[in-house]
C-alpha cells in the first residue's frame, strides 16, 4: 500500500464516520431543529472527507476537480435545503419576510 | 464485495416490501424512490451504467417527483377506500397472484435460456463497426433496434396525450410561486451545469454511456426544478412550436428512415458515410422530444410558460 491509498483509506473512514454520527442524530434528537444540525454536520464534513480520499485514490486531477467541483453543488444545495426546511418548521412559511409573531 | 452485493440484495427486497406494506401513500413514495436509488447503484455493481444511468435519472428521479407531485394533488380523505364484501381484499389478491405468476415466469426464463454463442448480442458486437457509434448499447438503440426505439418514442407521446385528457385541467399558475429568494437563485445558479450534463449524456451516447434517454430525462429534471422554484409555470395553452418539439424525435426518426429508402434498399438502414451525423441528429431530437414529454407529464398542462416576477 503507498502513502496516498493509505490516507485515502483514512479519509474515507474518517467521513463514513461522520455519516454515521449524522444519521445517529437524526434518529436520536427530539426535535427538527436539532435534527437539521446533526445531518447538515455530518453530511457536508463527511461528503468532504469522503470527496477528498476519493478524488486521491482516482490519482486523476481531472477527475479529483471535477469531485470537488461534485462536493461544491452538494454543499450549495445542501445548505438551501436545510434552510428552508428551518424556517418552514419555525414559522410554516417559505417566505423572505419575518415570520409572524 | 460479496458484502456489499448482499447488503444492497437484502435492502432492496426489504424496499420493496415497504412499498406495498408502508403506512401511508407518503412513506410508501419515499421508500419507493430511495428503491430506485439503490436498484441504480445495484446496476452499477452489474457493470450496466446505462441502466444505471437511466435508473438514476427516471426511475428515483423523475418518477419519485411525479409521485410525490400525484400526492400532493390527492384529496387529504378518499386516499384508503374500504371496499365492499365481494372486493375487499381483491387488490392483494390479484397482486399477489400477478407476482407469483412473473415470479414463475421470470424462473422458466432463466431456467429455459441457456446462453448462445451466436445469440443476438454477439451479432450486434461483432457489427459495431457498421453501426456508426462506438457504444453498443447506443448502437442497438438507434440502428440495429431502430424501430422499436421508434415505437417507444410513440408510446411516449401517447401516455403524455392520455394524462393531458385524463388529468383536471389545472389552472394557469396553480403552482404558486414560493414566497423566498433563496429556491429561485439556487435554480438559477445550477441550471447551466445541469443543462451542460444533460446535452453532454445526450453527446456521450456515441461513444460511453448516456444516450438520449438519460440526458432527455437530466433536461427534463432541469425543467422540473425551474417549475418547482417558480421560474416556470405550466399553461393551459400550447404553441404549434411546442408540439413540434413533442413529435421531433419522432419526425426526425422516421423522416430519416423513410427518405434514405432509395439510397439503402430498406426502411431504416443508413447509408455508410452517413451513420455517424445521423445519429447524433436523430439522438439529439429524440433527447429534445422526451426531455418536453418528461416535463409536461409534472406539470400536466399541454403548455408551458415563463413566470413573470
Amino acid at each position: 500500500m503507498t502513502l496516498a491509498s493509505i490516507t485515502a483509506s483514512v479519509l474515507i473512514v474518517v467521513g463514513t464516520a461522520f455519516y454515521i454520527a449524522g444519521t445517529v442524530g437524526l434518529l436520536r434528537f427530539p426535535d427538527i431543529h436539532s435534527r437539521l444540525h446533526a445531518l447538515t454536520k455530518a453530511d457536508n464534513t463527511g461528503l468532504g472527507f469522503l470527496a477528498l480520499g476519493v478524488a486521491l485514490l482516482s490519482g486523476s486531477p481531472r477527475l479529483a476537480v471535477l469531485i470537488a467541483l461534485v462536493w461544491l453543488l452538494a454543499l450549495i444545495a445542501a445548505s438551501v435545503a436545510c434552510h428552508l426546511i428551518a424556517r418552514y418548521a419555525l414559522d410554516g412559511t417559505d417566505s423572505d419576510s419575518e415570520p409572524r409573531a | 464485495m460479496m458484502l456489499l452485493d448482499g447488503v444492497l440484495a437484502l435492502l432492496l427486497l426489504l424496499l420493496a416490501g415497504r412499498c406495498v406494506t408502508a403506512a401511508s401513500l407518503l412513506q410508501a413514495i419515499v421508500a419507493f424512490i430511495v428503491l430506485g436509488l439503490l436498484l441504480a447503484l445495484s446496476w452499477v455493481r452489474l457493470q450496466a451504467p446505462d441502466l444505471a444511468l437511466a435508473e438514476a435519472a427516471i426511475g428515483a428521479g423523475l418518477l419519485g417527483v411525479l409521485l410525490l407531485g400525484t400526492w400532493r394533488h390527492l384529496p387529504a380523505s378518499g386516499i384508503h377506500h374500504e371496499f365492499p364484501w365481494p372486493w375487499h381484499g381483491m387488490k392483494q389478491a390479484v397482486s399477489a397472484l400477478g407476482g407469483l405468476a412473473l415470479a414463475v415466469m421470470l424462473a422458466l426464463a432463466l431456467h429455459e435460456t441457456a446462453p448462445e454463442p451466436a445469440a443476438a448480442g454477439e451479432t450486434a458486437l461483432a457489427q459495431l463497426d457498421a453501426a456508426g457509434v462506438k457504444q453498443p448499447v447506443t448502437a442497438v438503440l438507434l440502428n440495429f433496434r431502430a424501430y422499436d426505439t421508434l415505437l417507444e418514442m410513440g408510446v411516449l407521446l401517447m401516455a403524455l396525450i392520455g394524462a393531458l385528457i385524463v388529468r383536471r385541467p389545472l389552472q394557469d399558475g396553480s403552482r404558486i410561486a414560493p414566497a423566498t429568494l433563496l429556491s429561485p437563485s439556487l435554480a438559477r445558479l445550477f441550471l447551466p451545469p445541469i443543462l451542460l450534463i444533460g446535452l453532454y449524456l445526450v453527446w456521450a451516447g456515441a461513444y460511453s454511456p448516456g444516450g438520449a434517454f438519460q440526458g432527455g430525462a437530466v433536461l427534463a429534471g432541469a425543467g422540473v426544478m425551474l417549475a418547482l422554484t417558480g421560474l416556470l409555470r405550466g399553461a393551459s395553452v400550447d404553441g404549434l412550436w411546442l408540439r413540434g418539439l413533442l413529435a421531433l424525435g419522432a419526425i426526425v426518426f422516421t423522416t430519416a428512415g423513410v427518405l434514405l429508402v432509395p439510397v439503402t434498399g430498406h426502411f431504416m438502414a443508413y447509408p455508410d458515410g452517413l451513420v455517424t451525423p445521423l445519429m447524433v441528429l436523430i439522438e439529439f431530437s429524440l433527447a429534445i422530444s422526451i426531455a418536453l414529454s418528461l416535463l409536461l407529464l409534472f406539470t400536466g398542462t399541454p403548455g408551458l410558460a415563463r413566470s413573470r416576477p
